[in-house]
C-alpha cells in the first residue's frame, strides 16, 4: 500500500467523444455479462433483462455518459436524474467505466471515477473523492481509478485518488484509500461475538 | 429456520400472508410505549399500515406468495414496482416470517430466508456471495427468529444465523453465528483527530 504522491498528469481532464458504435457495444457487454451470471446462479433465469433494475441503472448510467461525452451535458444530466428515480443509482455521467459493468442492487450506489472491466458494485457501495486530496491520476481531481475484474462488495467505498489493480476482491464494509496491488483481496474489518444474556441489551 | 418453514408461516396461502401482515402491523403497534398508548384500533392500524416500511413489507410479502404459488412473472412485477417505490431489493423467493420490522427501507437488499421478528434497520445487505442477488436460497443466509441487524451491516454468503441474534451496526457478518449471541464490528469506535493540521489525512489514509 503506497500513497499517491504528487499529480501524474498535467493534462487537464478531458473525456473524448465515444461513438455510438461503441457505446452500443458497451451496453450489449453489460447485457450479456449480466445475464451470464444470473443464468449462472439460477439456469431458468429469463434470457432478457431490459427492465430488471440492476441493468436499468447500467443502460441509463451509458446513455447519459454518451451524450455527456457527445456535448451534451443537459441531456446527460436528465438521463443520471431519471437513473436515480427508477433505480436509486448515482453513476455520474462523466465515469468511464469498461464494458461487463454489472450493479446487482443499484439502490443507494454511487459511482464516479474510471474503471476497466467487469466492474462489479454490490449493494450501497461506491467510489469517488472529496477525501481532500485533488491529485489528478487519470480520472479527474480526487477520484480512483480502477483495473479490470474488480468486485465490490455490499458498503465498501474507494475513496480518492488511489489506483486498484486488476482482479482485486474489496471484501464488505471495507474502505480503501491508498493504492492496491493486482490480484488481492481487500479484507474489511473483523467482528467480535459476544455472549447475549436474558434481555441485557447492549 | 428450515426450507419448508415457509409452508408454516402460510406463505402459501393467502390467508397465512395477511396473518403475517396482521402480525407486522401487530409489532409496528406495539413497538413502544407511545405506540401502545395510541392502541391497537382501525386508525391506527391503518395509519401503520400506510407507512412505507410496512407498504413495502406487503408488497414484498404479496411477491413471494406469488412466487411460491408458481407465478413468478407477476411476482416479479410486484418485486419491481416494490423495488421503484421504495427503492428496496426484497427478491420474491426470500421467506421472511411474521412480525417483521423494516425501519428504514431504502437501500435495504434481502435475499434469503428469516424466521419470525425480524428487524432490519437502513440499508444493511443480506445476499450472497456472487455477485447477483437472484440465485437460489440455498447459497443465500438463512436467519433464526428474532434476529436485528443493524443498519449498514452486510450479512454474505450461505451462513446461518442461530436464534436472538443481534449484529450491530456496519459488521461484516461471513461465517455462522449461534444462537443468543451479539455481534459487534471493531469498526464502531471511531478515531477522532484535528481537522486541517494535515493529521487527518494521515489517519483517513490508514484506515484501510
Amino acid at each position: 500500500m503506497t500513497r499517491v504522491g504528487a499529480p501524474q498528469s498535467a493534462t487537464p481532464w478531458k473525456l473524448d467523444r465515444l461513438r455510438w458504435r461503441v457505446t452500443r457495444a458497451r451496453i450489449r457487454a453489460d447485457h450479456r455479462r449480466f445475464v451470464a451470471l444470473r443464468r449462472e446462479q439460477r439456469p431458468d433465469a429469463p434470457g432478457r433483462a431490459y427492465l430488471h433494475p440492476a441493468f436499468l441503472a447500467v443502460l441509463l448510467y451509458r446513455l447519459s455518459n454518451h451524450l455527456y461525452r457527445a456535448g451534451h451535458p443537459w441531456l446527460a444530466r436528465l438521463f443520471w436524474h431519471l437513473n436515480l428515480v427508477l433505480t436509486g443509482a448515482d453513476i455520474s455521467e462523466p465515469a468511464d467505466i469498461g464494458e461487463g459493468f454489472v450493479v446487482p442492487t443499484p439502490a443507494g450506489v454511487a459511482i464516479m471515477g474510471v474503471a476497466g472491466r467487469n466492474l462489479t458494485v454490490m449493494a450501497c457501495s461506491g467510489l469517488g473523492g472529496e477525501m481532500g486530496r485533488r491529485d489528478d491520476i487519470g480520472a479527474g481531481p480526487g477520484l480512483p481509478v480502477l483495473g479490470d475484474d474488480v468486485t465490490m462488495e455490499p458498503h465498501t467505498g474507494v475513496l480518492g485518488p488511489v489506483r486498484i489493480g486488476d482482479s482485486v476482491r474489496i471484501c464488505a464494509g471495507a474502505v480503501v484509500t491508498g493504492d492496491v496491488p493486482a490480484n488481492s483481496v481487500v479484507a474489511g474489518h473483523r467482528i467480535r461475538v459476544i455472549a447475549q444474556r436474558e434481555e441485557s441489551t447492549p | 429456520m428450515t426450507p419448508d418453514a415457509c409452508r408454516q408461516h402460510g406463505h402459501d396461502r393467502f390467508s397465512g400472508v395477511r396473518a403475517n401482515i396482521r402480525a407486522d402491523v401487530g409489532r409496528y403497534l406495539t413497538m413502544s410505549p407511545e405506540n401502545i398508548e395510541r392502541g391497537s384500533g382501525f386508525k391506527q392500524r391503518l395509519s401503520a399500515f400506510l407507512r412505507p416500511e410496512l407498504l413495502c413489507l406487503t408488497m414484498h410479502r404479496i411477491a413471494h406468495y406469488l412466487h411460491v404459488r408458481g407465478w413468478r412473472r407477476s411476482a416479479r412485477l410486484v418485486t419491481r414496482i416494490n423495488a421503484l417505490l421504495h427503492k428496496v431489493h426484497l427478491t420474491p423467493q426470500s421467506c421472511i416470517g411474521p412480525g417483521c420490522r423494516l425501519p428504514h427501507p431504502s437501500g435495504l437488499a434481502f435475499h434469503g430466508r428469516a424466521g419470525s421478528g425480524l428487524t432490519l434497520f437502513s440499508t444493511c445487505v443480506c445476499c450472497p456471495a456472487g455477485p447477483i442477488v437472484d440465485g437460489p436460497l440455498e447459497v443465500a443466509p438463512c436467519l433464526g427468529d428474532d434476529v436485528t441487524v443493524g443498519g449498514h451491516a452486510v450479512l454474505i454468503g450461505p451462513i446461518k444465523v442461530g436464534d436472538r441474534v443481534k449484529i450491530s451496526f456496519s459488521a461484516r457478518v461471513a461465517e455462522d453465528v449461534p444462537s443468543d449471541v451479539v455481534v459487534i464490528s471493531r469498526s464502531v469506535r471511531n478515531r477522532v483527530v484535528p481537522n486541517g493540521t494535515g493529521s487527518e489525512n494521515v489517519a483517513i489514509e490508514g484506515a484501510v
